[in-house]
Formats: structure tokens, C-alpha cells, sequence
């Protein structure tokens, strides 16, 4: 019986060596991080021009506009928003909203801008991911009494936060 | 006549007696043995592999290195060798990192074991680059850092 223990022992000492002469190897250290990451664009300009009116009717005709997107990708908290705010306020009877569509989150639906020089959300419960080409709707409008409003150049912010 | 065939004889044997003593010989025996060697060793260090941007909606993007190498030795000219790669602790869905040896084509590591370099003839060579390429999709979420060992196995086929 002893004989045999030591027998078994060998031949797995063998077996290990055997094993030991046939590899080697070497160790690397790498340090992996992903840090939060907000990120959106927007696809382009737009330009909204009121010209026309119904006589009589209920003021002049709004215009819209919906040919533009945009895109974010956003890996920080399950609760992101997007907020939207515009670089300087409309003048009275001028009105500018903005819908952005969105699958990670949740709407706001239409939301009226003409005076958020502070961001207003716009979209919440921004999930983990990513979203592309989602339409942003303008509908710009203005009542008879505010009068001709010359070209300006307005801004809008989109910002997505956690 | 006898006393000259003596003399004569008594000097021929003291020639062979001198050419004894002047050439004698000696031999040993050799074992001589290769044992079977592999060895690999990594040169450099992998600067920290940080996630840190995005091209708005596409996922994170990926961030590379190629700063490292390796370099190997073996003896199996009869059958050759194979590099394996592996990471420890392995990664969680979503995170992907990638090696690349020596040209050779990318491999994941992120959860197992893989071959990284397929039949490496028998020789000595180093320099050969070591390319690695973190990912990570954006549900995944942010990556506390962490410390990572990557280990490159030089096998005997």
C-alpha cells in the first residue's frame, strides 16, 4: 500500500512537471475606467418665417418646423434629462415652442421656450443608451398685435444631464 | 654472433618501452540534453485604458493602446507553440476589452481564456506589439476603475 502512495505521488509530480515544461507565462497590469458620458448634437439651423394670415381669422398663420434632429448618447444615471433654454427672450405676442421626441426618455410634449433664458426640461427619464436622428419640432407663432419682428438670431441649448 | 642479436633485441624493446611512455589515451562519455523551454515576457506598462467621450448617438467611444510588447522564446521546432490571453477578473456585460499580438487579429479576452497567436515557430524573436482595445456600450453605464492582468500563456503544441 505504501508502495502504491508513493507511486501515485510520483506519477503526479511528473504530470505536473510535464505540464510546467510545456508553458509559461506573463502577467500585464491594465487599469480599465468609463467615466459618465453626455453627449448630444443637433443635425443643423433652422429657419421659421410667419408670412401669411387667414383675414379675420384667429391671428396669423404659425409655422412649423421639423426637419431637424438630434442625436445623444448618455451612460450616467438611469434618471438623465435634456433641458432646453434660448440665449435671449421673445418679445410679447411672440411665441416659440419646442417638442423633442425621444425613445431612451420621457417627452415633456410641447414646451414653451420664448422666455426660458433658464433651461426648462424639455425630456426626462433618460435611460442608459443611445438615440439617434430624434426629431425636434418647432412651432413658432405671433399674434396681429405684437407686429413685425426683423430676422434675429435666436439660440437654443440642448443640455443632457444625469 | 649471440651477444649482438641480444643487444639488438634489448634495444628494440627499449624503443617500443619509450614510445609507452610518451602516448596514452583517455575517453569520457557525454549526456547532453535541450529540455523543452518556452518563455514570454511582456515589456512595458499599459497606460490606464479611460472611457471618456461619445460621438453623440453612437455608444462610448472605444479607447486603444499599442505601447506594450512582447517578447518570446521556445524550442519546439517539431510541433510549435500558441499564445494564449486572458483577463482576471473577467469583465461584466457590456465592457469589452480586446488583444491584439503581434499583428495577429483581435481577440476578446473579456470573459475567457482565448488563443491570441494561433503557431509560433520555434525560435527567438521580440518586439512584437501588444495592441489592446477597451469598449463599452452606453447602457452599460460608467466604470468604477479597476485593476485588471491580462496573463499571456506561451503553450507547446
Amino acid at each position: 500500500m505504501k508502495k502504491l502512495t508513493i507511486l501515485i505521488a510520483l506519477v503526479a509530480l511528473s504530470a505536473f512537471a510535464f505540464q510546467a515544461a510545456f508553458s509559461q507565462t506573463a502577467n500585464q497590469l491594465v487599469t480599465l475606467e468609463v467615466k459618465v458620458v453626455n453627449k448630444i448634437n443637433i443635425s443643423g439651423p433652422v429657419s421659421l418665417t410667419i408670412d401669411d394670415a387667414i383675414p379675420g381669422g384667429a391671428g396669423l398663420q404659425p409655422v412649423s418646423n421639423n426637419a431637424t434632429s438630434y442625436n445623444i448618447t448618455h451612460n450616467g444615471s438611469a434618471a438623465g434629462k435634456i433641458t432646453a433654454a434660448i440665449n435671449s427672450g421673445l418679445p410679447a405676442g411672440i411665441t416659440l415652442e419646442l417638442t423633442l421626441a425621444s425613445v431612451l426618455g420621457t417627452s415633456k410634449g410641447i414646451q414653451n421656450i420664448s422666455n426660458a433664458t433658464v433651461a426648462i426640461d424639455v425630456v426626462d427619464a433618460i435611460g442608459r443608451g443611445k438615440d439617434a436622428t430624434q426629431m425636434i419640432t418647432y412651432n413658432f407663432s405671433a399674434t396681429p398685435e405684437a407686429g413685425v419682428f426683423s430676422s434675429t438670431v435666436k439660440t437654443v441649448t440642448l443640455t443632457v444631464t444625469d | 654472433m649471440k651477444k649482438l642479436t641480444m643487444v639488438l633485441a634489448i634495444g628494440a624493446m627499449s624503443i617500443l618501452f619509450i614510445g609507452f611512455a610518451y602516448a596514452q589515451t583517455a575517453t569520457q562519455s557525454f549526456h547532453l540534453a535541450v529540455n523543452s523551454i518556452y518563455k514570454i515576457a511582456t515589456v512595458g506598462t499599459v497606460p490606464d485604458l479611460t472611457i471618456t467621450d461619445a460621438v453623440p448617438g453612437s455608444d462610448p467611444t472605444a479607447v486603444t493602446d499599442a505601447s506594450t510588447t512582447y517578447s518570446i522564446t521556445h524550442n519546439n521546432k517539431d510541433h510549435g507553440a500558441k499564445i494564449t490571453a486572458s483577463l482576471a477578473p473577467v469583465l461584466t456585460g457590456g465592457y469589452t476589452l480586446t488583444i491584439a499580438l503581434g499583428g495577429n487579429a483581435p481577440v476578446d479576452i473579456s470573459t475567457a481564456t482565448q488563443d491570441a497567436v494561433g503557431n509560433v515557430a520555434a525560435g527567438a524573436s521580440s518586439a512584437h506589439a501588444i495592441a489592446y482595445s477597451f469598449s463599452a456600450t452606453a447602457v452599460a453605464g460608467p466604470l468604477a476603475s479597476v485593476n485588471e492582468t491580462v496573463t499571456l500563456t506561451v503553450v507547446g503544441l
